[in-house]
């Protein structure tokens, strides 16, 4: 099962909102770290045609 | 206008003071705009991302008992750590096979004809205007056991017993690279359609073979390009759900 099933049946099924939005806020944090590691690679703006 | 000021405008050198002042009045007020223009947008943010995510932080930390409890789980709970390393596996698992397939996809774009190029990007954009809910119904079509791929297969005489293609890790990953191909080739074709294809005739001029053109000067000028396509394919994997919920095992 992967995260986002799991954080699904803790809230939904098992009414574990605890647990739950820990699993959710680590992922937001996970991502968070791999865009600003993403920033400090390449420019994210000329990859997707905002800035030249 | 008064007289003083009139008699200010008339002497020679403060002219351009005033007229540099009215611009830079004039900027301020155009920032003042711009910053009011961005204030809707700044408070959709607040109320629909920064509150929710907030929110979903606090409980975190208070549900059911105020306090680091909840992320103590992450390192005690085996369900927990079993869910962590399947999503990391099969986010890289996905983002190994979307780089490759879409390296492959974004290298031709670039060398192709202007035709044969639009063709290509129909070909990339069109699965990703369709929903994924839709593209995952489709691969259950496509893979279950009375499926096209295993009637076809079974009909050839190349097996017996129809293959497990779905509700398994196999079918994730296969819907899951299906869903991120077009996220993955779009930012490496920007990548290599930036890079200045002298260099290439350069190395070829020099007498490089095509491999070693690629491996010495391509690769490493596209590399920024799979970083940033890699980057985002495992973050987009990471928190997928509709796929892995349909194509999965926890389906059944």
């Amino acid at each position: 099962m992967m995260a986002a099933e799991y954080i699904n049946v803790q809230i939904h099924d098992l009414v574990r909102w605890g647990l739950g939005s820990m699993i959710a806020s680590t992922l937001v944090i996970v991502v968070g770290l791999l865009v600003f590691l993403l920033g400090r690679a390449v420019d994210i703006g000329r990859l997707f045609g905002t800035s030249r | 206008m008064t007289a003083s000021n009139d008699q200010a405008l008339s002497l020679p050198g403060l002219q351009p003071v005033r007229r540099g002042t009215a611009i830079l009045s004039s900027r301020m007020q155009g920032e003042r705009v711009y910053a009011a223009l961005l204030v809707p947008a700044l408070v959709l943010m607040l109320v629909f991302y920064v509150y929710p995510v907030t929110r979903v932080l606090w409980i975190s930390v208070t549900d059911p008992a105020p306090g680091l409890g909840n992320y103590a789980l992450l390192f005690t709970s085996a369900s927990v750590q079993r869910m962590i390393l399947t999503t990391a596996r099969i986010a890289c698992i996905t983002t190994a096979i979307t780089l490759v397939l879409a390296y492959a996809v974004a290298y031709a774009l670039t060398f192709s004809s202007e035709t044969a190029r639009r063709v290509m990007l129909v070909g990339v954009l069109v699965p990703l205007w369709i929903s994924v809910l839709v593209r995952a119904f489709a691969w259950v079509a496509l893979l279950r056991r009375e499926g096209v791929v295993n009637n076809a297969l079974v009909g050839a005489g190349l097996i017996e017993q129809p293959l497990a293609l779905i509700w398994n890790e196999l079918g994730i990953v296969i819907g899951m690279v299906h869903y991120m191909l077009p996220l993955g080739i779009l930012p490496l074709y920007s990548a290599m359609r930036d890079i200045d294809l002298r260099c290439i005739a350069a190395a070829r001029g020099l007498g490089a073979s095509p491999g070693q053109v690629f491996r010495r000067v391509f690769w490493p000028l596209s590399l920024p390009g799979v970083i940033g396509s890699g980057l985002l394919v495992f973050i987009f994997s990471l928190g997928f759900f509709v796929t892995p919920a349909i194509l999965g095992g926890a389906a059944r």
